[in-house]
């Protein structure tokens, strides 16, 4: 029975967070509703009206979904060879594959960028997804279809980005299944051939899984929108027709047209991206069960070293994931110089000292990077704890039987998920100026927004860790006469400690690389991070050679940091544990 | 003399430069039982896993009377391995070689279910199921494939002794029933009595000729 | 506290009347704001990514006044504009740079800025004809106009347009690129100048254009930035990345090419396309914000803004002519030679401007579908 004094911390901590995080969508909605004068229904119901709702939708939906089939397609024959065999390099492969899910879009898009260009390799296979000439544009002709190799670069770079989901759910419940299910499946009839223990034994075992991954991906690539501007120029997703006019939304008599698209969309996406997170939570909750089932040996163990063609597929892999970023360092070398005979390139650090110096912008590198950093602790000092109780509320919940609250609990933690970053950033500002003015002076407002993004994460990382730690292990404990705390450490924290690494270092890396939500939040120039200073140099008129590379040297010193804490995190990730977010 | 079902001949194998038995030898004959005894650890369970092909052996020769060769094997594993995610008849339904109509499924789930006496188990949930209960669906399960020959790798070791000396006396009955030959693994000489025909020490495979 | 009651409640009962854009509401209908934020002594600046103001400038100004300076950033002209509107209750910056004469009414009418003395003397007629009054001081201005790559009409054999009407036509299917007068301020400078250029037409109206230009395909981007460099063959743009390189023609400044030649060693194949009345003269303000805190601050720093020292250098760190008499471009590297300056200018005054934008905006929007 807990204690009440838990019982009022928990649902203080509980009721703090709901609040926080669905307040600024309220009140943007509330303001919006006012400006407007329509209620949420008839902005529901006039959404095929606002000019280029349609059309965004439509291509929202469309991306969205092949993006999470692509996902699956190319993170799937990863995550299964890498969870089926041992390999040397398990750390630091798997870091690579998780470091692309928190990248700043605006590097991965220039990274993409670099790759699809008339310098690339793409290119010279006779596949130009940029400029559209070729193979890819006699398609589009032949099929009326516009700009078909934009669309494939904006999927194939959000397959990019959610392949750690599909490798982080399926990857673990590969390696530790028991050889015992294989072995006894291909033994009997139905086992016989491959399509009987895909369909009997390994699509009911992963099959939530990788549902759960691509639901999630489905999700994220919704939402794009920093990737949807530099890849697909020519269309909009519902996020970057809410990000186009979001400026001037929620002004009384005002562009009152912005605010209905703003209100409309922002409505519509919600309902979708709610159905997404339901099915997302449900199947997670299915992995997690299947999973208690399986054994503490894994099966790498009696499988031994990769096969070549493991070796081929996650090796491919590998330089998949490490393309867009060794291309966007690169480029931080590369200077342009034209003159009169014409333009050449030549490699040099005039960039970096530029970068390092802050000759073209309000800050250096050292001093967003601190500032990122600053925010980023910031963040993990309120999200894991915030983030920690949330979950082993949920588990506490499930545990005595409180089903259903579980479940609300469960997907109200995922609610910021489903809400537009414009719209986030809309109600913040909204409500600070509304209530607490002064709010504004306090420099490490943008917390605010990172909290409530990376909340979910910790919930959803922790959350299948709660639930797989046997009650015996503390029954154990405390039957050989351990004190509270040391059982509370052995029998149970000892077996968390790994998952609240990953969940650390995961919400500072999702810090460090995050604008988005602070987008419309007031950006005073000496609290910039490196994030907001790699977008300002990026969206700077180019005529001056330095300042794309010195925004790619920026870039280079945030992914190396991200990268740097993805590796320390692999370190204290037990083996085989089954995180998934 | 019967004819083998199953020969073997001079069979080793080693796992890392690890001998685990070299130069064995077995004979198994038609709806014979034969139990090999001895302790835990000795080689007993590799050497069943080599016989049904989850193991290559390093040498030796592994004769199948039928055509079918391991096909024709039936494996009983240690813990009884049912699905989670699938009920008592459907993981039973695993068991079938070909496909017979719904139907005939669910007449031929029944009269085994019944067989064993677990009528009306069609649509139980595993984890609901006993320890007894689970082995003896496995079992059902391994010889709806038909196999010539069953390897039983210690399925009843779990089990508390009165369950055990139970199902080991109708698993005798039911293989004797359906002209099955089988190679029980065992630590237990008790166990090996009750259900075998033959008694192997596992040191006597070793020798040119099987002793009882 | 009381005194804070007080001013709070008139701040509530002032703000539903500053709120109001009934058309033609002038600068005499508006109270001076009450501070918005605490002053600390720090010079708040609302402004877009203004790369005139380097951080050697930023630190010259205080170390001579003593007031520290932090920029708050939004990404163009107009959302300056969205911002001073969004924060109207509680304005958190005090010093406006960067809203352009298409910008200005409507933050004037809205009550936006506040009066200040300056001293406006040393500016040249052409930017203060257009607002002279105490709400803001013009800091840089240029014309905005067409540019188009030379070198892709010699190898299509095209010959250069002389009349707008010839942009509809087949050659230049889907081969202009136009940022949206919605959201970029060049966009909304250019099409006052199709609007005064076709008012001189008599068989032809701006909105018809327009709607041929959509007809021909023409490329819509949100900003600027997109349509020069992304779309644009005639400029950097094909050296950076993404660049899509379909549009020949695009809005821009008349003096861009000399500010390409002044990068590339006195080299480029831009040039801007010189019809009379198809250009547009752009003045940028500066201004004291309604609400502002620190205004001493504010004052200071637009004297410095108009120094020879800071503004005189207005065309290399800010690729914009200055106001200041007796300044020109620069002659390095043929920024002043590949320049272009366009015989006959459009020039809107105040009340055009006031009267009409909004409506253009409207029409625009219907003409072209766009939102």
């Amino acid at each position: 029975m807990p204690r009440n004094s838990e019982v009022v911390g928990r649902g203080f901590v509980v009721i703090s967070y709901v609040m926080l995080s669905t307040l600024p969508f309220v009140y943007a909605m509330a303001r919006l509703q006012s400006v407007t004068s329509q209620t949420p229904l008839e902005a529901l119901l006039n959404f095929p009206e606002a000019y280029g709702a349609i059309d965004a939708l439509r291509f929202t939906l469309l991306e969205a979904s092949a993006s999470a089939i692509l996902t699956v397609l190319f993170g799937l024959p990863i995550a299964w060879y890498l969870g089926r065999y041992q390999w040397k390099h398990a750390t630091l492969l798997r870091a690579v594959f998780s470091v692309p899910f928190v990248m700043p879009a605006i590097v991965v898009a220039m990274g993409f960028l670099l790759l699809i260009d008339q310098q690339s390799l793409l290119f010279k296979a006779g596949l130009d997804l940029r400029t559209e000439t070729g193979v890819i544009g006699a398609y589009a002709q032949r099929t009326g279809w516009s700009h078909p190799g934009h669309f494939l670069a904006l999927i194939i770079a959000h397959a990019w980005f959610n392949l750690s989901l599909i490798i982080r759910f399926v990857e673990p419940t590969v390696a530790r299944l028991d050889p015992a299910w294989e072995e006894q499946m291909s033994l009997l009839g139905q086992g016989q051939s491959t399509y009987g223990r895909l369909r009997h034994l390994w699509w009911p075992v992963l099959g939530p899984a990788v549902l759960c991954a691509a639901s999630l991906s489905f999700l994220f690539s919704f939402t794009s929108f920093a990737l949807v501007k530099w890849l697909a120029p020519f269309n909009h997703t519902l996020e970057s027709l809410m990000a186009s006019y979001g400026g001037s939304a929620g002004i009384a008599n005002y562009r009152v047209d912005t605010s209905e698209i703003v209100m409309s969309a922002s409505i519509v996406q919600f309902l979708i991206l709610l159905g997404a997170l339901y099915l997302t939570s449900t199947l997670q909750r299915r992995h997690s069960n299947r999973f208690a089932l399986v054994s503490e040996h894994g099966a790498q163990a009696s499988r031994g070293p990769p096969t070549f063609k493991a070796k081929i597929t996650v090796y491919a892999g590998f330089v998949f994931a490490l393309a867009p970023m060794i291309a966007a360092s690169t480029a931080s070398f590369r200077i342009r110089n034209t003159t009169d005979t014409g333009t050449r390139y030549t490699w040099g650090m005039e960039a970096w000292d530029a970068a390092l110096a802050g000759n073209l912008s309000t800050l250096s590198v050292t001093e967003a990077l601190a500032n990122s950093m600053i925010f980023a602790i910031g963040t993990l000092i309120i999200a894991l704890p915030v983030g920690w109780v949330l979950a082993s509320t949920i588990h506490a919940l499930e545990t005595s039987n409180h089903h259903r609250f579980a479940k609300a609990l469960d997907v109200a933690t995922l609610l910021p998920l489903a809400i537009s970053a414009i719209m986030v950033g809309l109600g913040v500002l909204l409500g600070v100026l509304k209530s607490m003015p002064s709010l504004f002076q306090w420099s490490l407002l943008p917390i605010l927004p990172h909290v409530i993004l990376t909340v979910p994460f910790v919930v959803r990382i922790m959350l299948p860790a709660m639930r797989s730690v046997d009650p015996k292990w503390k029954e154990q404990a405390s039957v050989l006469g351990l004190n509270p705390l040391r059982t509370w450490y052995h029998g149970y924290f000892s077996f968390i400690r790994g998952p609240a690494v990953v969940a650390s270092s995961l919400t500072l890396a999702f810090s460090l690389g995050e604008f988005g939500a602070s987008w419309l939040l007031v950006r005073t120039g000496s609290w910039d991070t490196l994030s907001v200073l790699v977008d300002t140099l990026m969206s700077r008129p180019k005529f001056d050679p330095l300042v794309q590379p010195t925004a790619m040297a920026a870039a280079t010193v945030l992914m190396m940091l991200t990268f740097f804490l993805f590796i320390l995190a692999e370190r204290f990730r037990a083996e085989g544990e089954g995180g998934g977010f | 003399m019967n004819e083998s079902v199953l020969e073997i001949n001079n069979l080793a194998k080693s796992f890392d430069d690890v001998c685990v038995f070299s130069g064995l030898n077995l004979r198994l004959d038609a709806n014979e039982i034969v139990a090999i005894l001895g302790p835990s650890g000795c080689g007993k369970s590799t050497l069943l896993r080599c016989i049904v092909g989850l193991e290559e052996s390093d040498q030796g020769e592994l004769t199948f009377a039928s055509k079918r060769g391991t096909e024709g094997v039936g494996y009983l594993f240690q813990q009884p391995i049912l699905y989670p995610h699938l009920n008592v008849a459907s993981n039973i339904a695993l068991g079938f070689r070909t496909k017979p109509s719904k139907k005939e499924r669910q007449r031929t789930i029944a009269r085994e279910l019944e067989s064993v006496e677990l009528e009306g188990f069609e649509s139980r949930r595993v984890e609901s199921l006993s320890g007894g209960e689970a082995q003896r669906i496995a079992l059902l399960r391994a010889m709806l494939g038909q196999p010539e020959v069953l390897l039983l790798d210690e399925p009843f070791s779990a089990l508390d002794l009165e369950t055990r000396r139970s199902i080991t006396a109708q698993t005798r009955e039911w293989l004797k029933h359906r002209n099955t030959a089988a190679i029980h693994v065992t630590h237990d000489p008790e166990e090996a009595e009750l259900i075998a025909d033959r008694v192997v020490p596992w040191a006597a495979l070793f020798d040119h000729r099987e002793e009882e | 506290m009381k005194i804070r009651l007080m001013l709070l409640t008139v701040l509530v009962l002032a703000a539903p009347l500053s709120g109001c854009i009934e058309s033609a509401s002038t600068e005499e209908n508006c109270i001076v704001l009450p501070a918005g934020h605490e002053d600390d002594g720090t010079l708040r600046i609302l402004t877009y990514d203004i790369t005139a103001l380097s951080d050697e400038m930023l630190d010259d100004f205080t170390t001579e006044t003593g007031i520290p300076v932090e920029m708050i950033r939004v990404d163009d002209a107009g959302g300056i504009l969205d911002q001073m509107m969004l924060t109207k209750e509680a304005q958190q910056a005090d010093l406006m740079i960067g809203l352009d004469n298409t910008y200005l009414p409507t933050a004037i009418d809205n009550c936006l800025l506040q009066p200040h003395e300056t001293n406006q003397d040393n500016i040249t007629s052409a930017a203060a004809a257009f607002y002279d009054g105490p709400l803001a001081v013009p800091f840089d201005q240029g014309d905005v106009c067409l540019n188009f790559d030379e070198d892709a009409l010699t190898e299509a054999n095209m010959s250069i347009p002389t009349h707008l009407n010839e942009l509809t036509e087949d050659p230049w299917e889907g081969k202009i690129a136009f940022p949206s007068p919605v959201t970029s301020s060049p966009g909304r400078a250019f099409l006052a100048a199709t609007m005064e250029y076709f008012s001189l037409e008599s068989d032809s109206d701006a909105m018809s254009w327009w709607s041929d230009m959509i007809d021909n395909d023409a490329i819509i981007t949100t900003g600027w930035t997109e349509a020069y460099e992304t779309h644009y063959t005639g400029g950097y743009g094909e050296y950076t990345e993404g660049h899509i390189g379909d549009a020949w023609m695009t809005v821009s400044y008349c003096h861009s090419p000399g500010v390409e030649a002044f990068y590339s060693g006195n080299s480029t194949h831009s040039t801007s396309l010189m019809i009379d009345h198809a250009s547009f003269h752009q003045v940028e303000y500066t201004g004291i914000i309604n609400g502002a805190a620190q205004i001493n601050g504010a004052r200071l720093f637009i004297d410095y803004l108009l120094t020879p020292e800071v503004n005189g250098n207005m065309p290399e760190n800010n690729l914009m002519y200055s106001v200041l008499e007796g300044f020109d471009l620069p002659e390095t590297d043929g920024y002043r030679y590949h320049a272009d300056v366009p015989s006959v200018v459009t020039v809107m005054d105040y009340e055009q401007i006031q009267t009409n934008m909004d409506q253009w905006l409207e029409e625009w929007k219907s003409a072209t579908q766009q939102a």
